[in-house]
C-alpha cells in the first residue's frame, strides 16, 4: 500500500497489482468505519443523522494524530473525544461538591456545538503543527 | 455557437414545460435556474479562477438568508427591553476579552508567563461573557415564545437585506481567510466545511437571534402577494379574457416579477464575473482575501431574493 502511494511506477515494476491494492485499501477502510459505526450505535443509538456528529471529529482525529500514523490516529481520537466531553460537560454536580450551587448546568459550551470543538482543535493543529502530534505526513 | 444552441434547447424545454404542464411550473424552474446560475458564478470565480476549493458555500448562502430576516422583520421591543442590555454587555465583554488577548500577545514576551496570562484572560473573559449572556438569552427567549422569542430585525425593506448580507458575508469571509490562509487543498476543504457547519449550527441554536428551528415566517416581499393581485380588477378581466383562473395568472405575474429581479441581478453580475477572468488577477491570487469577499458577496445575492 505504501509502496504504491509513494511511487506508482516503481510499485508496478515490482509486480504489485494496483487494482488489488486500491480494492483492499477500500475494503479495510470501509470495514474499520463500519465496525466503529456499529460500536458507536451500540453505545449511543442508531440514527440516520448521527453522521453529522462524526464527520468533523473523524477528520480532526486523523489529522491531529498525524496522517499515516496508526498510533497517531488512536491518540488523535482520544484527544478529540476527551476535549469534546470536557468542553460540553455539565459541571453542576462538580462545583456542588465544593459548596458552589448553581441553577444552570454550568456547561462551558452547549452540547449542540460539540462538533465545533473538534473543528477548532483541527484548525489549531493545522496552523501550529501541520504534521500532527505524531509527525505524520502532510498532504 | 454551441452555447447558443444549448441555451436555445434550455428555452425550448422551458416552453415545453409551459405548454404541456403549466407556465407556473416553467417560471418556477426558470427562477431556480437563475438563482443557481448566480451561485455557480460564485463557485466558478473562487474554484475556477482562483483555485480555492470552498466547500462552505452553503454557510454563506445561509448567512444571506439570515441577513434578509434581520433586515426585514420588525423589531420586538419587549424582547429588546428584556434582554437587549444583557446581550450588549455580553458583546462588550467579548470585545474586551479579545482586546485584552491582543494586548497580552503584543506586550508580553513569549514564554510560559504569557501563556498563563492568555489562559487567565480567556477564562475570565468567557466567564464574564456568560454571566451577562445566559440570563439575557433566557429573558429574550421567554418573551412570547410561540410568536417571537427573539430580538427581531430592523423592520427595513427586504431589498436592503442584500447590502447587509454582503457586509455579513464579507466579514465572515475575512475571518475564514484569516483562519484558512495557508491551508492546502484538502485541509482547506475540511476547514471551510467546518466553518460553514458551525455557522449553520449557530443559526439553528441561537434562538434569541434567529428563532432557531422555530423559523421566522411571513417575511415581507419585494413583489406583491398573489392574494392582493387577485383582488385587482385588471387581473380578473385579463384572466377571464385568456381563459385562466385568477390564481394561476397571479402566480405567473409574481413569478415573472421574481424572474425579472433575478435576471437583473445576473445581468449586473455578469460583466463583473467576466472581467475578473479577463484580468487574470484572480488567477494569480492563490489565497487572497478579496476574492473570498467577492465570492461571498455574489453568493449572498444568490440567496437574498429567495423568498418565493
Amino acid at each position: 500500500m505504501r509502496a504504491y502511494s509513494d511511487n506508482e511506477d516503481l510499485a508496478l515494476l515490482s509486480g504489485i497489482d494496483p487494482a488489488k491494492v486500491v480494492l483492499w485499501t477500500w475494503v479495510i477502510a470501509a470495514g474499520l468505519a463500519t465496525i466503529a459505526g456499529t460500536l458507536y450505535g451500540l453505545d449511543k443509538s442508531f440514527k440516520p443523522f448521527t453522521y453529522f456528529q462524526l464527520l468533523l471529529p473523524i477528520f480532526a482525529a486523523a489529522i491531529v494524530g498525524g496522517i499515516g500514523n496508526p498510533v497517531g490516529a488512536i491518540a488523535g481520537g482520544f484527544v478529540i473525544a476527551f476535549s469534546e466531553v470536557t468542553v460540553t460537560y455539565a459541571y453542576k454536580k462538580f462545583t456542588g461538591y465544593f459548596g458552589v450551587e448553581s441553577e444552570g448546568l454550568l456547561q462551558l459550551l452547549s452540547t449542540d456545538y460539540k462538533f465545533a470543538v473538534s473543528f477548532v482543535i483541527l484548525v489549531l493543529v493545522l496552523l501550529v503543527r501541520p504534521t500532527g502530534l505524531f509527525r505524520g505526513k502532510v498532504i | 455557437m454551441k452555447s447558443v444552441g444549448l441555451f436555445a434547447a434550455m428555452g425550448l424545454a422551458l416552453v415545453a414545460v409551459g405548454l404541456f404542464q403549466s407556465w407556473n411550473v416553467a417560471l418556477a424552474i426558470l427562477n431556480l435556474s437563475l438563482i443557481s446560475a448566480v451561485m455557480a458564478l460564485g463557485v466558478n470565480i473562487q474554484w475556477g479562477y482562483a483555485g480555492i476549493f470552498n466547500v462552505g458555500i452553503m454557510g454563506f448562502a445561509a448567512l444571506g438568508g439570515m441577513a434578509a430576516v434581520l433586515v426585514a422583520v420588525p423589531p420586538v421591543p419587549a424582547a429588546w427591553s428584556a434582554g437587549g442590555a444583557g446581550i450588549g454587555l455580553a458583546a462588550l465583554a467579548l470585545a474586551a476579552t479579545i482586546g485584552a488577548g491582543v494586548l497580552v500577545v503584543r506586550l508580553m514576551a513569549p514564554g510560559a508567563l504569557r501563556k498563563l496570562a492568555m489562559l487567565a484572560v480567556v477564562v475570565l473573559g468567557y466567564g464574564a461573557m456568560r454571566m451577562a449572556y445566559d440570563p439575557a438569552v433566557d429573558a429574550i427567549e421567554s418573551v412570547d415564545p410561540a410568536a417571537t422569542g427573539y430580538l427581531g430585525g430592523l423592520g427595513l425593506p427586504i431589498v436592503l437585506g442584500w447590502a447587509l448580507g454582503g457586509v455579513l458575508a464579507a466579514g465572515v469571509a475575512w475571518v475564514v481567510g484569516k483562519v484558512a490562509l495557508g491551508l492546502r487543498s484538502d485541509y482547506l476543504a475540511i476547514a471551510t466545511l467546518g466553518i460553514s457547519e458551525i455557522l449553520i449550527a449557530v443559526m439553528k441554536n441561537e434562538d434569541w437571534l434567529t428563532r432557531g428551528v422555530k423559523n421566522v415566517t411571513g417575511l415581507p416581499r419585494p413583489v406583491p402577494y398573489e392574494v392582493e393581485l387577485q383582488r385587482q380588477e385588471w387581473l380578473l378581466t385579463r384572466a377571464a379574457d385568456w381563459g385562466m383562473t385568477p390564481g394561476a395568472l397571479s402566480g405567473i405575474v409574481v413569478k415573472g416579477m421574481y424572474a425579472f429581479l433575478f435576471a437583473l441581478v445576473l445581468a449586473a453580475l455578469w460583466p463583473f464575473a467576466t472581467t475578473a477572468m479577463r484580468r487574470r488577477r484572480w488567477a494569480r491570487m492563490s489565497h487572497g482575501g478579496t476574492c473570498r469577499c467577492l465570492c461571498s458577496a455574489l453568493l449572498w445575492w444568490a440567496s437574498g431574493g429567495r423568498c418565493w
